[in-house]
């Protein structure tokens, strides 16, 4: 951010403002230019010469103090905005363009572009030979308006902490009005936890671009930051937690296809922009506008890549079962959207198993370990997504998914006294020593739900956040505006 | 501690003067939160982390050394 | 060059602290637990001591240590409490 050290004035009058300054020589510059940029970081070595410049930046007084900043470069500064008069009369058609005006207003001399030689005359001091001793400058804004994708705009998208740390697509007015597609810019979901910062559609939409979003995906996203909204979801506490909780949204119904959502093979991975990008757009919400920036807000202790963001779908066709959607009471033919709390998906190899038991049993141990091995029972939702191979293997068997919930469950079980180690629950430490305890305290915790490759018997468990009061949230996605 | 600022907040515009207490490792993020909340005068009592090891003589000191700062905040005069 | 921004970016309203009381003697304290492991131990020590400085205290615990207090507990500690301590965040 600025430093409080360095202040910008902004140019009100016109180049008579600059006359009136005594030993003036105002230097033009502007953000996009690099030679403005080479010229500031060599003059920085004039060291007692610089009070004798006069930055007069083509840039709003924000912009400017980045300009400065980045240059390392402390002179008096001056942001001019359009229709940027100064520039307009005194000339100035390229900057950097140095003017020396005698104690009377009038020009004597005029350095155009970086010229080594003449700025070492101009401020008498010797300059750091390194680098060109001359190179031509760029139009002035004056007789050319910014251009959009500036030369430093990737940059200029992390220095106003548009980001989660990888780069975004700029929200341009542009963008963001096709994103909302005539949606009412200034209708709010409601205050996103912590800070309280309001969800308009212009911000969600600002943050979908960010993201990298069609506008076509416009609709999932709105409806994942309703979920998430909602108060029995708790994202206060998701998003300032040491825990590592990341956010999991899962699409199911006509919007998968609609959306070019992935559910086959590599669904939880990178590749599909739709998966990537709504799920990050979710996550940019609750971090920028919701202000639960890490290292902020934020304490999530180790995190996880979970909390870049994730969005999947369903395999719907896949699976013998009724979808996510529909068991949590939607019509097939809905598009929804569940948005879910959870740790970052732990993988469970299984290729030997035949039978449906010995595959529940394997899925139950691995889920039992998630959170901690000793932790139990929890009440707190387990996400298992299923492979296509091991969706088979329970299918083969004639088992439902409710008797592969419960099967889970009951696996998942182990007596109190083998507990009690470190990390364990009043629970497990107040039970008779053989007590059957569960690793949750009802099969209703476990959701199901199948994606994933054709071949390849791995399937995946998110593990669940403890304690958070957090439950999984399914909203309708609505193609309206 | 995010929760906790939520709540003094809540508590000082009612009237309530409000020390919470945290260990020191979330005292930039409560400051940060009680910025955001409108209250950037608010501070927390901050004790020695981690807590959840200790033993019940060494909460109790934990405890002993806070309460002059506790005093303190809820108070003009002490 | 125009972004649309996400941040809420408008300008907070600034709150007083409440005023403060000269000193312990004769206040009703709450002791609001927000109900993480060993803060009730810890609650237990801030509640003696206040009462040898004269305080009067109650005890009162957050449903959630996850969540801000509900509007009930906040009601509680407003109408019965004078000032209040809470803990234990870590």
């Amino acid at each position: 951010m600025e430093s409080a050290a360095l202040t910008v004035t902004p140019l009100a009058g016109g180049a008579d403002e600059l006359r009136a300054l005594a030993r003036s020589r105002p230097l033009f510059a502007h953000r996009d230019c690099p030679t403005s940029a080479l010229a500031l970081r060599h003059l920085r070595a004039a060291g007692s010469a610089e009070p004798e410049l006069v930055i007069v930046a083509e840039e709003p007084p924000q912009e400017a103090a980045r300009l400065m900043l980045r240059a390392g470069l402390r002179a008096p500064v001056l942001a001019q905005e359009a229709p940027f008069a100064a520039s307009s009369e005194l000339g100035v058609e390229a900057v950097p363009t140095a003017v020396l005006l005698d104690p009377g207003g009038a020009e004597r001399e005029r350095l155009v572009g970086w010229d080594r030689a003449g700025y070492e005359r101009l401020l008498g001091v010797p300059l750091p030979a390194d680098g060109p001793d001359r190179k031509p400058g760029c139009g002035s804004r004056a007789v050319e308006p910014p251009q959009a994708g500036g030369l430093d705009e990737p940059e200029d998208m992390f220095e106003r902490g548009f980001t989660d740390g990888l780069p975004v697509v700029p929200p341009t007015p542009e963008r963001v009005d096709a994103m909302l597609a005539g949606r009412d810019p200034d209708r709010s979901l409601g205050r996103v936890p912590p800070s309280h910062g309001e969800a308009t559609l212009s911000r969600v939409a600002a943050c979908a671009v960010l993201a990298g979003c069609r506008p076509e995906y416009f609709p999932a996203v709105l409806a994942a930051v309703e979920a998430v909204l909602e108060p029995s979801f708790n994202a206060h506490g998701i998003g300032v937690t040491t825990q590592p909780a990341g956010v999991v949204a899962i699409v199911n119904g006509p919007a998968r296809e609609r959306l070019g959502l992935n559910s086959g093979m590599g669904a939880l991975g990178p590749g599909s922009r739709p998966n990537l990008t709504i799920g990050r757009a979710l996550r940019l919400v609750l971090t920028l506008t919701g202000g639960a920036r890490p290292g902020g807000l934020d304490r999530s202790t180790l995190a996880s890549p979970l909390r870049v963001g994730l969005c999947l779908a369903e395999a719907e066709e896949r699976s013998p079962w009724e979808p996510l959607h529909v068991e949590r009471g939607m019509a097939a033919e809905q598009s929804a959207v569940t948005v879910l709390a959870a740790d970052a998906p732990l993988s469970v190899s299984d290729h030997r198993s035949r039978s449906p038991e010995e595959l529940a049993d394997v899925l139950a141990q691995a889920a039992g370990a998630t959170w901690s091995p000793y932790w139990w029972p929890m009440d707190d939702e387990t996400l298992i997504v299923l492979c296509p191979e091991h969706v088979d293997t329970f299918a083969a068997g004639g088992w439902s998914k409710q008797r592969v919930r419960h099967a889970i469950f009951d696996a998942a079980c182990r007596p109190a006294a083998s507990l009690r180690r470190g990390e364990a629950t009043e629970h497990v430490y107040a039970a008779a020593d053989d007590e059957p305890v569960h690793k949750w305290t009802d099969p209703g915790r476990i959701l199901l739900m199948v994606a994933g490759g054709e071949a390849g018997r791995y399937s995946a468990v998110f593990g669940p956040c403890d304690g958070m009061g957090t439950s999984a949230i399914t909203r309708e996605i609505t193609w309206t505006t | 501690m995010s929760c906790s600022v939520h709540d003094a907040v809540r508590l000082e515009r009612r009237g309530i003067p409000t020390a919470v207490v945290g260990t020191e490792p979330f005292l930039d993020e409560a400051i940060e939160q009680a910025a955001v909340l409108g209250m950037p005068q608010l501070r927390i009592v901050t004790v020695s982390h981690p807590v959840q090891l200790l033993t019940a003589e060494q909460v109790q000191q934990l405890a002993d050394g806070a309460i002059a700062e506790i005093e303190r905040r809820l108070t003009s005069g002490a | 060059m125009d972004y649309v921004s996400p941040f809420d970016d408008r300008a907070r309203e600034v709150h007083a602290l409440a005023g403060r009381p000269a000193a312990l003697e004769g206040r009703r304290v709450a002791l609001l637990d927000i109900t993480k492991a060993r803060g009730d131990e810890f609650l237990d020590r801030v509640e003696a001591l206040l009462r040898s400085r004269g305080a009067q205290t109650f005890r009162i615990a957050k449903e959630a240590f996850s969540r801000p207090a509900s509007t009930d507990v906040i009601e509680e500690v407003a109408i019965h409490g004078d000032l209040a301590v809470e803990g234990l965040a870590d």
